[in-house]
C-alpha cells in the first residue's frame, strides 16, 4: 500500500508540475479602484493628477524605458538634460528601469498587478501596444495637463492616436520612427534605370530590368519581402485606401481586408512577394532580412529607416556593441526612397512605428510624472532627438529637424503615414499572429487572397470586440 | 530498488489471516511523519497554491482591465470551459498534442531503447565515447538546440539545404521547411527526440547492465534467439524503468512549447499550434489570464487520462517486489 501511494504520488506531482509550468496564476485581488475613464467622464470634466508638483525633495520617479538609449552617449545625454532641469525644478530625482523590447509588456503586466509602491511611476510602450494599456484603465488620463506639453497640436497622428480616446488623453508621443524602401544604387544603374522610380508602373518595371541583370546569380532576389512582414503589405493595404479593421456606428469593430480596396492592396503585396521574392523568405518576419542584403545578393528590402545604415557597416563582433565597425560588401552602395505609389506625387504611405509614455493610474506621483515628460518631450529635447535620427513627436519639429541624421524624404513619408486601428484590443491581433498568418498563407500559396483576408477578418473581428 | 522505496525498515511479511490475532500492535512511528513535513510544505508552497489559484482564475472573468486595475474577477460559473470547449481551436491543438505526444514517446522510447541495446553489446573503447557523446547533447541549453536546427534548416543559409543542393538535389536551394507542416514536424520531432535520447538511453542501458550475464547465456543455451532472450531475460529486468522514462517522456512530449515556439520566430503558425503554445497565447498573449486556466485545468485532466495507464503500471511494480 505504501508503494502504491508513493508511486500515485509521484504521477500526481508530475502533472501538477506540468500544469503549473504552462501556466502560472495572475490574479491579484485587493485594491477595489474603478477604472476612471471612458463614459461619463468628458474632457472638460478630466481627473486632476495626484501627488506634489514642486518641493518634492527625496521622491524618485520609477520610469521604465526601454533600453534602445543605454548605450547611446548622445541619447543619454538629453534624458540627462532633462531630468538635471526636473531635479532642479521640482527636487526630486529620477530612476530609470532599463526594458527590453522582447519581453518589456510582460514585466510590465506583473508590475501593473502589484500595489502602488512596486508600479512604475513613467512607462515607454510601443505605439501600436499603447492602446491595449491606455483603455483599459493602466494609465492615467493626462487630459487636464494636455496643454503643458510642448507642440500638442501637432503631434503625430501615429503617436497620438493610440492615446487618445472620445477626447482624452492617457499618453504622450515620445518619439518615431518610420520605415521606407531601401536599395542598391549600384545595381539600380548597372541594369540601365537613371532616374529613381517614383510611380508603381516605373518601379515593377525597374525590378524587371535589375532581374534581368542578374539573371546569371543563382542566389540574386529582386525584391525581398518576408511573409511575416505585415508592416509592408500594410503600406499597399492603406495605399490602396483600404484598412485592416473599421468602427461601425455601433461601436463595434470589423475586420475590413474583405473590402475591395484591401483586396487590391493585397493582390499588389502579393504580385509583388511571388514576382520579386524569393521562396527563402515567404515564412520569414523581417528580422534576418538585413543579413540577406548583407550578402550584396538583394536589391531593395524595406524596412525602418535607420537599417540603410546598418546593413553598410556591422560590428566585427555581433554580441559586443564595442567592438569595431567594418564595412560590409554593399558599403556606399545603398540609399533610401519612398516606396512608390500610384502617382508620382503619391508614394504609398509608410508606417510610422514609435514610443509613447504613458504616466501609470496607480502612481502616486502623477503630477511630477508629467512634468519629467514634459522637459523630455519639450521643443529642446525633440531637436536632439532629431539630431539622433529619431523622428521628434510633432510635425513642427519635425520640419526643422530635416538634416544630416533626417532626410528630406523620411520626414514627408512620416507626414504621411498609416497606422494600425485604434482599438482597445488591437495587441491581441497582433499577439495572435492574425496579419502575418494570412500573409504567410497568401505568399506560400497555401490560400487564395480573398480566402486568406476572409480568414483574417473573421479572427480580427472576434478579437477585437472581446469584452 | 526496495532499500530506496522503503525507508521505515524492511517490512514485515504479509499478515496472513492466521497471524493476524496474534501478531502485537506496533507502536505510532512519529520519526518518518515529521521528516516528510519540510517536503510537504515545499510542494504546498510550489504547487499547491498555485493550482488553488488556477481552480479559482478559471471560474473568473478575469482581464488586462482587471489586472492593471486591480478589480476582482468576475465569478462567471463555467462560462470559460464551454467558451474554450467550443473552440474549434482549442480541438485542432488537442488533436495535434496527442498525434505528436504519441509519435515523440514511440520514437523516442523505440531510438533509446535500441541505442541502449547496442551500447551493452559494444566493446568499452566504443561505448565510453557514445555515452560522452550522449552527455554533451544533454548539456546542451534547449533554447541553444533550437536556435542550432533553426540554423541547419534555414531556407537561406542552412547547412541542411547546401549539402542538399552540393549532393545534386535540385529544388533546396531555398526550400522553407516549415512550409509543409508534416515537414516542419518532422525538423521539430528530430529535435525533440535528440534531446530526450541522452536521459533514456542512459536509464535504460543502466538498468540492462543490471541483468545477471548468467540468464541471458543460459537463455541462449537452451536455444533462444535474440529476440527471445530480450522478451524473457532483459525485458522483465528493465521493465520498472521502461515504464518510468515513457510516463516522464509523455509529460515531456505534451508540455512541448519552447522547441516549437522558438523554431518559428515566436510567431507560430497555426499548424504549429500545440497545447502549450494554444493557452500561452490565449491566456498571456490576450491577456485572458481566466480562460488560460481553464485551458490549463483541461491539460491536466488530459494529462491524467494519459497517466492513468502508467499510474496502474507503478503500483503493479509497487506490488511485485
Amino acid at each position: 500500500m505504501q508503494r502504491k501511494l508513493i508511486a500515485l504520488t509521484s504521477a500526481a506531482a508530475a502533472v501538477a508540475l506540468m500544469a503549473s509550468a504552462c501556466s502560472s496564476s495572475k490574479s491579484d485581488k485587493g485594491a477595489t479602484t474603478q477604472p476612471t475613464q471612458g463614459g461619463s467622464v468628458t474632457a472638460t470634466n478630466a481627473p486632476a493628477l495626484t501627488g506634489a508638483k514642486d518641493n518634492a525633495a527625496g521622491t524618485t520617479l520609477n520610469v521604465w524605458l526601454v533600453s534602445d538609449p543605454k548605450d547611446n552617449a548622445q541619447w543619454m545625454s538629453i534624458i540627462n538634460t532633462a531630468t538635471d532641469q526636473f531635479k532642479a525644478k521640482t527636487g526630486a530625482d529620477i530612476k530609470i528601469n532599463w526594458q527590453t523590447w522582447g519581453n518589456h509588456l510582460t514585466n510590465l503586466d506583473a508590475a501593473l498587478s502589484g500595489s502602488a509602491a512596486d508600479v512604475p511611476d513613467v512607462i515607454e510602450v510601443g505605439n501600436t501596444e499603447a492602446a491595449k494599456y491606455a483603455f483599459n484603465g493602466a494609465f492615467a488620463d493626462v487630459s487636464s495637463v494636455k496643454s503643458t506639453f510642448d507642440n500638442n497640436d501637432s503631434w503625430l497622428d501615429g503617436l497620438a492616436a493610440p492615446c487618445t480616446q472620445d477626447g482624452h488623453l492617457y499618453c504622450i508621443p515620445y518619439y518615431a520612427g518610420t520605415r521606407t524602401l531601401i536599395y542598391r544604387t549600384d545595381l539600380l544603374k548597372d541594369a540601365g534605370v537613371t532616374a529613381v522610380p517614383k510611380t508603381w508602373a516605373d518601379f515593377t518595371a525597374a525590378l524587371d530590368k535589375v532581374k534581368t541583370a542578374n539573371a546569371s546569380n543563382a542566389n540574386f532576389v529582386t525584391y525581398n519581402a518576408p511573409g511575416k512582414n505585415w508592416y509592408q503589405a500594410g503600406s499597399f493595404v492603406y495605399g490602396q485606401g483600404g484598412s485592416f479593421a473599421l468602427k461601425g456606428s455601433d461601436g463595434k469593430w470589423k475586420g475590413n481586408l474583405e473590402d475591395p480596396k484591401s483586396i487590391a492592396g493585397l493582390q499588389q503585396w502579393s504580385d509583388l512577394v511571388s514576382k520579386y521574392s524569393t521562396a527563402a523568405s515567404h515564412s520569414k518576419d523581417e528580422s534576418d532580412e538585413d543579413t540577406l542584403f548583407e550578402t550584396g545578393n538583394v536589391f531593395a528590402e524595406y524596412d525602418s529607416a535607420w537599417h540603410a545604415g546598418a546593413v553598410q557597416s556591422v560590428h566585427q563582433n555581433p554580441n559586443d556593441t564595442k567592438s569595431p565597425m567594418l564595412d560590409t560588401k554593399v558599403k556606399g552602395k545603398v540609399d533610401t526612397a519612398p516606396l512608390p505609389g500610384a502617382t508620382a506625387d503619391k508614394p504609398s504611405p509608410a508606417f510610422l512605428g514609435g514610443s509613447v509614455l504613458g504616466i501609470t493610474q496607480k502612481s502616486k506621483n502623477q503630477n511630477l510624472a508629467a512634468e519629467w515628460i514634459q522637459l523630455y518631450t519639450n521643443a529642446a529635447s525633440n531637436a536632439a532627438e532629431g539630431a539622433l535620427g529619431n523622428l521628434p513627436n510633432n510635425k513642427a519639429d519635425l520640419a526643422k529637424a530635416v538634416g544630416p541624421a533626417i532626410s528630406q524624404q523620411v520626414a514627408d513619408q512620416a507626414a504621411s503615414s498609416w497606422f494600425t486601428p485604434v482599438a482597445p484590443n488591437w495587441a491581441d491581433v497582433e499577439s495572435s499572429n492574425v496579419l502575418q498568418n494570412m500573409l504567410e498563407s497568401i505568399a506560400t500559396g497555401k490560400a487564395t487572397v480573398a480566402d486568406a483576408a476572409k480568414t483574417a477578418d473573421e479572427k480580427i473581428t472576434e478579437l477585437l470586440n472581446k469584452s | 530498488m526496495a532499500a530506496v522505496m522503503d525507508p521505515v525498515g524492511t517490512l514485515d511479511p504479509p499478515p496472513t489471516r492466521g497471524r493476524r490475532g496474534v501478531k502485537r500492535r506496533r507502536r505510532f512511528e512519529s520519526t518518518p511523519y515529521i521528516l516528510v513535513i519540510p517536503t510537504i510544505l515545499v510542494i504546498v508552497l510550489t504547487l499547491g497554491i498555485p493550482l488553488y489559484k488556477i481552480v479559482v482564475l478559471a471560474f473568473q472573468h478575469q482581464t488586462k482591465r482587471e489586472l492593471y486595475t486591480n478589480k476582482p474577477g468576475d465569478w462567471v460559473g463555467f462560462q470559460n470551459f464551454s467558451d474554450v470547449l467550443s473552440d474549434k481551436d482549442f480541438w485542432a491543438s488537442v488533436e495535434r498534442t496527442f498525434l505528436i505526444t504519441v509519435l515523440l514517446v514511440v520514437f523516442s522510447m523505440a531510438f533509446a531503447l535500441g541505442l541502449a541495446l547496442l551500447l551493452n553489446q559494444v566493446s568499452r573503447w566504443v561505448r565510453t565515447p557514445l555515452m560522452v557523446l550522449l552527455l554533451f547533447v544533454w548539456a546542451i541549453p534547449q533554447i541553444v538546440a533550437v536556435e542550432l536546427f533553426a540554423w541547419f534548416t534555414d531556407p537561406s543559409f542552412g547547412v541542411l539545404n547546401y549539402v542538399l543542393t552540393k549532393l545534386g538535389f535540385d529544388g533546396f536551394k531555398t526550400h522553407d521547411w516549415f512550409v509543409d507542416p508534416v515537414q516542419g514536424w518532422i525538423v521539430i520531432m528530430a529535435l525533440v527526440i535528440w534531446q530526450a535520447l541522452p536521459f533514456l538511453t542512459v536509464t535504460l542501458a543502466a538498468g540492462m547492465s543490471m541483468v545477471p550475464k548468467e540468464l541471458g547465456e543460459a537463455a541462449r543455451m537452451d536455444g533462444a534467439n535474440p529476440f527471445q532472450v530480450f522478451r524473457t531475460v532483459t525485458y522483465p529486468t528493465i521493465k520498472p524503468l521502461l515504464v518510468i522514462a515513457t510516463s516522464l517522456s509523455v509529460i515531456w512530449d505534451f508540455q512541448l512549447f519552447g522547441q516549437a515556439y522558438v523554431m518559428r520566430q515566436n510567431k507560430p503558425e497555426p499548424s504549429y499550434q500545440v497545447l502549450g503554445i494554444f493557452s500561452y497565447t490565449e491566456a498571456f498573449g490576450h491577456s485572458d489570464y481566466g480562460l488560460g486556466a481553464a485551458i490549463s485545468i483541461l491539460t491536466i485532466l488530459m494529462m491524467l487520462g494519459m497517466m492513468v495507464f502508467y499510474v496502474r503500471q507503478m503500483l503493479r511494480i509497487g506490488d511485485g517486489d
